[in-house]
């Protein structure tokens, strides 16, 4: 699916709230565009965006409480950024007591999704070395 | 007054971009499309729609930093030579049973290429789209590490997950640097670029900042695929930018 970029609403001023996306653009500098979660044809508009960009092998990131997460997938029905909460591996040299049990496997994260109307977004274009 | 540019104003770089821009609008691509510059090819991702620009600049016909000999000669094995501060290589050519070495140096010369390159490469960006990019980053960072930023062209910044110390530099491979025994020690340097970079430069398709904002998100966000995806650079070579 193609989206002409044209018929979007492109921001020209700095957007960075809750709700914001910004796409890192080679052309034009940052593009960046926001939606309003109470109008439907705006929300409409940001999953085509985020889902092309998902199919387009764009990693998209955003930021929630401070802690940045790298985006999975996206919930288009609940409008969700899926992400992977980051676990904690516990290093076998911190328990004290010798136990016969096997070894902690390293817990991968949990899927997890965050409503896309109360982060910031920034998405990237598929990455190649230097 | 009629200058010989409104006279008679020809292709213009503005031109160029404006074309390029439009391509990559009517194929909705959201990250814009790789600008071609002269004498410095592009790589470019395979898995990005413009990879057919991969290898092209403008001017065509061979680098111009290569040797005007087309021979056939094949690198067989090559090295770091500390002694020599140069990396060696071994060579063969059809024709000549006897195989010989070249040592080119690290230091010097190689190092003032990458200079002269990226200026050549910056052909492509635009000074309105870096300054977008700027203001971008400074919603992403302290205010002391932005101030560093705009006045050295790097900052610092920690790993929360891995406590590795990173440096990112514009139009330079990001840092990695780790304490150990009360030293700091230079773990590598990464070299990444969103969709693609200018050949035997430190320069991407995108703005500078736009390629530092990559590696700082991308580290914040997933430190591993961050030292995944990019080049491994050792702090001894050119191309590390130290």
């Amino acid at each position: 699916m193609v989206i002409p970029i044209d018929m979007l609403d492109i921001e020209s001023e700095v957007v960075d709230g809750p709700g914001s996306l910004a796409v890192l653009n080679c052309g034009v500098g940052d593009m960046k565009f926001s939606f309003d979660s109470a109008k439907p044809a705006e929300v409409e508009r940001a999953k085509g965006v985020i889902e092309d960009m998902l199919r387009r092998g764009y990693i998209l990131m955003i930021e929630e409480g401070g802690t940045w997460h790298r985006v999975k997938t996206f919930d288009a029905a609940r409008c969700e950024y899926v992400i992977l909460d980051n676990a904690t591996e516990v290093p076998a040299a911190e328990t004290e007591v010798v136990s016969t049990e096997e070894p902690k496997r390293k817990r991968r994260g949990r899927p997890r999704g965050v409503p896309a109307k109360s982060v910031r977004a920034v998405s990237v274009a598929p990455t190649s070395g230097g | 007054m009629e200058t010989e540019a409104t006279v008679n104003p020809g292709v213009t770089w503005d031109l160029i971009h404006q074309c390029i821009n439009q391509a990559a609008q009517l194929r909705g691509e959201w990250a814009g499309a790789p600008m071609p510059v002269h004498g410095i090819p592009l790589v470019v991702e395979p898995r990005y729609p413009f990879a057919g620009f991969n290898g092209f600049c403008l001017g065509g016909g061979a680098d111009p930093r290569s040797s005007s000999d087309e021979s056939d000669v094949r690198v067989v094995n090559s090295w770091y030579s500390v002694l020599h501060s140069a990396t060696v290589y071994i060579c063969e050519e059809p024709g000549n049973p006897r195989r010989f070495h070249v040592m080119l140096p690290e230091w010097g010369a190689k190092r003032l290429d990458y200079w002269v390159m990226n200026i050549g490469a910056s052909q492509a960006w635009s000074v309105e789209a870096e300054f977008r990019a700027l203001e971008t980053l400074r919603g992403l960072v302290k205010r002391s590490a932005w101030e560093s930023y705009v006045l050295t062209g790097s900052f610092f910044e920690t790993s929360r997950r891995s406590g590795v110390q990173y440096l990112f530099r514009k139009l330079r491979p990001t840092i990695a640097i780790k304490a150990w025994r009360d030293r700091m020690h230079i773990l590598t340097t990464l070299c990444l670029h969103p969709i693609g970079y200018y050949q035997e430069t430190h320069a991407g398709v995108m703005v500078p900042t736009d390629d530092v904002m990559a590696h700082l998100l991308l580290m914040r966000s997933d430190e591993h695929y961050f030292w995944k995806k990019a080049n491994h650079h050792p702090s001894w070579a050119a191309s590390a930018g130290i």
